[in-house]
């Protein structure tokens, strides 16, 4: 171990200090859902928006039968381990034409579920169903820590696609910041990436022609979406704040923010019926489980078997857990600007504990003071996006020519997290938009909520 | 599935520990037709025209058969493995099975430009003929076999099968989830497929839709030795799939007959096109377990309700592998 004190001019510990004391408080932002061990939830009818204007007929699970709007996707569920857990649906869906409306479900992969003798609904294809009007509960043990999904059992092709899923995570013993019972499963921060898409045409049918109306199609077999949602929402609707009331059917973002050298977990799950190979800019990823088991060769040897990657093979109805890190390590610049660049960049990079780390920014202390390998161009020869700060370096804004920035208000550093499969980063064609969202690296000090 | 019985009498019996007994330089002989066939989807009288891969009869069929996936050939590692294809289709025919050796001799046309192109990977049986086809110290595993000519056209219209090689020590009973799919389009007149044609319409495991409604027990039970179940899944068609088994976790062990290192714990599994992938489950409850495409290519022809899936029957102290059920599952 060495210790190394990288000092360029005299000074100012005190500004260390007030981001330690910054750091304790935001430790944990965490995913937007509803905790417990009952859940009361309940198919309804909806609609969601996509940016471009549509607006699609959903059905989506509801937290509770009364006042709850279907949402899209259903409520994150978010329980301990060991809880035994119990999710009464409800059936309220209704349907165009006045038909009678088909039954709905829940399965729970991963879980060994019974259904409550006292409300056991109706025997169906994969697991018990709530008919029209009427009830149906299931009960699991959340024996395994991890990231699960849920969603319809009854006619899946159809209603897995008109909206009926969701997310389960199951915080271990160990603690809520911890994705598994092992300390390398630690994180600061975590957001969920629960991945789907929309085929429009089934939707319309649908609203119009009842769910009946499918069978006249060859929509389901010959299916093609044309809409890509994270969380629910396609781009750039995944930025806007959570419970936005011009969503009311679509409650959660995903605003990945963080600072460096801090763990954000990512739980990706694969909510429709396509690929989707999702691809984060700024770093590799760390894959530590799939399907709620951590990638351990023998029980309790932590995540032994993980590995990087820079595309999170996603697949329908599989949970992968990764967790991605960001320094600013391999830049080969002083990401807080250097003293040539002007005397107010100056700072030390204090490591203390030898791994070549501030141990407050998290900076990388062997590219300090290394200068910004760009002469940046006159302003009015730039076109300015709305993510630019006015500055290369972590934190600082800096002037910008009236109307524009405005994105990025801290001066954090913005990375393009989407689906690699490019052409699902649009609505109906427009670019950009779909399943793509930004990752906002936020200097040490920045509040993130 | 059709299972030939042709090689019972070589099986091996079960040898704990030892993942795979190895008779070394033993060989045998199958041999297949491939046939003129029809399928008859669950939502319509009219069959759609099929090839398939029969157990050779000794001539060939007077009209067509009844399709299904072609019969199950049960190998033994490290034995020679020799197949006798008749052709009773009129274009030539032959059969390649990815990740098996053999010699092969790709077959040449000319095409109107003058141009050299592949149409086989291999030598063929020609219209009416027959050819042989060998592969040396067989690996162990689940393979895929299939036509070698024209793949883009004679694997969609259903020369396909599986075959199996050797068994786990962890796992002596088996299942074979063979998936693949039918776009009704390309079969009147047999079309390659091609990314903008192909739009398959039954989805298909062992041959079946979910709603054809038959039992074809798979396991017999006899040799059991612990609960472990291997399911071998095998991708005939040109689409992914994702096949889920709803409620346990699986291990998979192997992928195109690799073993892996570690195993990977999952309820849930990739099975991309042309893919095999070993996994075995320990159920701990008798009952009805669904398994299913998570792709959701549960429709037949359009209409919700039918595709890939099936349930494993579970009932202590046998196991069985019971299709296309309606009931309860879990």
């Amino acid at each position: 171990m060495h210790m190394r004190v990288i000092r360029t001019a005299f000074q100012v510990t005190v500004l260390g200090a007030a981001f330690m004391i910054l750091l304790a408080v935001n430790a944990g932002a965490m995913i937007d859902g509803i905790s417990g061990t009952t859940f009361n939830l309940a198919a309804k009818t909806g609609h969601v928006s996509t940016p471009d204007g549509g607006s699609y007929l959903l059905w989506g699970y509801a937290n509770g039968a009364g006042m709850g709007m279907a949402q899209y996707p259903g409520p994150t569920l978010i329980v301990n381990q060991g809880a035994t857990v119990q999710v009464k649906l409800t059936n309220s869906l209704t349907v165009a034409g006045g038909g009678a409306p088909p039954n709905v479900s829940i399965v729970f992969p991963g879980q060994r579920v019974t259904v409550l003798p006292s409300d056991p609904g109706v025997p169906g294809v994969l697991t018990n169903e709530a008919a029209p009007g009427k009830t149906v509960t299931y009960q699991f043990k959340a024996d395994n820590p991890g990231t699960y999904t849920y969603y319809s059992g009854t006619d899946s092709a159809l209603q897995v696609e008109m909206g009926l899923f969701g997310a389960i995570i199951v915080r271990p013993s160990t603690g809520a910041n911890y994705a598994y019972n092992h300390q390398d499963t630690q994180f600061d921060r975590e957001n969920l990436f629960l991945l789907s898409e929309m085929d429009p045409r089934i939707h319309q049918v649908v609203e119009n022609f009842g769910p009946a109306g499918v069978a006249g199609t060859d929509y389901l077999a010959n299916y093609f979406p044309v809409l890509w949602f994270i969380n629910g929402r396609a781009a750039p609707d995944t930025m806007s704040e959570p419970m936005a009331p011009w969503l009311p059917y679509q409650p959660y973002n995903c605003m990945p923010m963080m600072h460096p050298g801090e763990k954000l977990l990512m739980r990706v799950i694969g909510g429709g019926r396509d690929l989707h190979p999702f691809h984060h800019h700024g770093n590799h990823a760390r894959v530590i489980a799939r399907d709620g088991r951590l990638l351990e060769s023998a029980p309790n040897s932590g995540p032994d078997l993980s590995y990087e990657v820079f595309t999170i093979q996603s697949h329908p109805g599989s949970t992968i857990d990764a967790i991605f890190e960001w320094t600013g390590k391999g830049l080969g610049w002083d990401i807080y600007g250097t003293t040539a660049a002007g005397p107010e960049f100056a700072h030390d990079c204090m490591d203390m504990d030898g791994d070549d780390f501030d141990d407050m920014t998290h900076e990388y202390c062997p590219d300090h003071n290394k200068p910004f390998p760009v002469v940046l161009p006159p302003t009015q020869e730039l076109t300015l996006g709305g993510f630019y700060s006015g500055s290369p370096y972590l934190g600082l804004v800096s002037s910008l020519p009236p109307g524009e920035g405005g994105l990025n208000p801290n001066g954090g550093y913005v990375f393009m997290w989407h689906s690699h499969t490019e052409k699902e980063m649009v609505n109906f064609d427009i670019f950009p938009g779909g399943m793509m969202t930004m990752l906002i690296i936020e200097a040490p000090g920045v509040m993130i909520h | 599935m059709n299972r030939t019985s042709l090689l019972k009498s070589l099986r091996i019996p079960v040898l704990l520990l030892v993942a795979f007994f190895s008779v070394a330089s033993s060989s045998f002989a199958l041999n297949l037709a491939a046939v003129e066939a029809r399928w008859t989807p669950p939502d319509s009288a009219t069959p759609i025209r099929m090839w398939g891969f029969i157990p050779d009869p000794g001539s060939c069929p007077a009209s067509p058969v009844a399709w299904n996936v072609g019969p199950l050939q049960i190998g033994t590692p490290g034995a020679n493995l020799t197949i006798t294809l008749r052709n009773c289709l009129s274009e030539p025919v032959s059969l390649v099975i990815p990740g098996q050796n053999a010699t092969l001799t790709p077959q040449e046309i000319t095409d109107g430009q003058g141009r050299k192109r592949v149409r086989a990977f291999t030598h063929e049986a020609p219209a009416g003929g027959t050819a042989s086809y060998t592969w040396n110290n067989i690996k162990a595993g689940t393979f895929l076999y299939q036509s070698g000519s024209s793949p883009a056209k004679q694997v969609h219209m259903g020369l396909y099968g599986a075959l199996k090689v050797g068994q786990y020590y962890e796992a002596p009973n088996d299942v074979l989830l063979l998936f693949s799919e039918i776009d009704p389009a390309l079969h009147a007149t047999a079309a390659a497929a091609t990314p903008l044609s192909y739009r398959p319409k039954y989805f298909l495991i062992n041959g079946k839709t979910y709603s054809s409604g038959q039992q074809i027990p798979v396991v017999d039970g006899n040799s059991r030795v612990t609960n472990n179940l291997l399911i071998r899944f095998a991708n005939a068609g040109l689409m992914s799939h994702t096949p889920v088994l709803q409620g346990p976790h699986m291990k998979i062990i192997a992928e195109d007959g690799n073993r892996y290192p570690y195993a990977r714990e999952q309820y849930s599994v990739l099975l991309a096109a042309g893919k095999t992938l070993d996994a075995i489950w320990h159920p701990t409850d008798s009952g009805n377990y669904a398994l299913y495409d998570r792709s959701l290519s549960l429709s037949s022809n359009g209409a919700p309700g039918g595709g890939m899936l099936v349930y494993l029957n579970v009932r202590f102290p046998w196991i069985m592998f019971i299709p296309a059920i309606t009931g309860a599952g879990r």
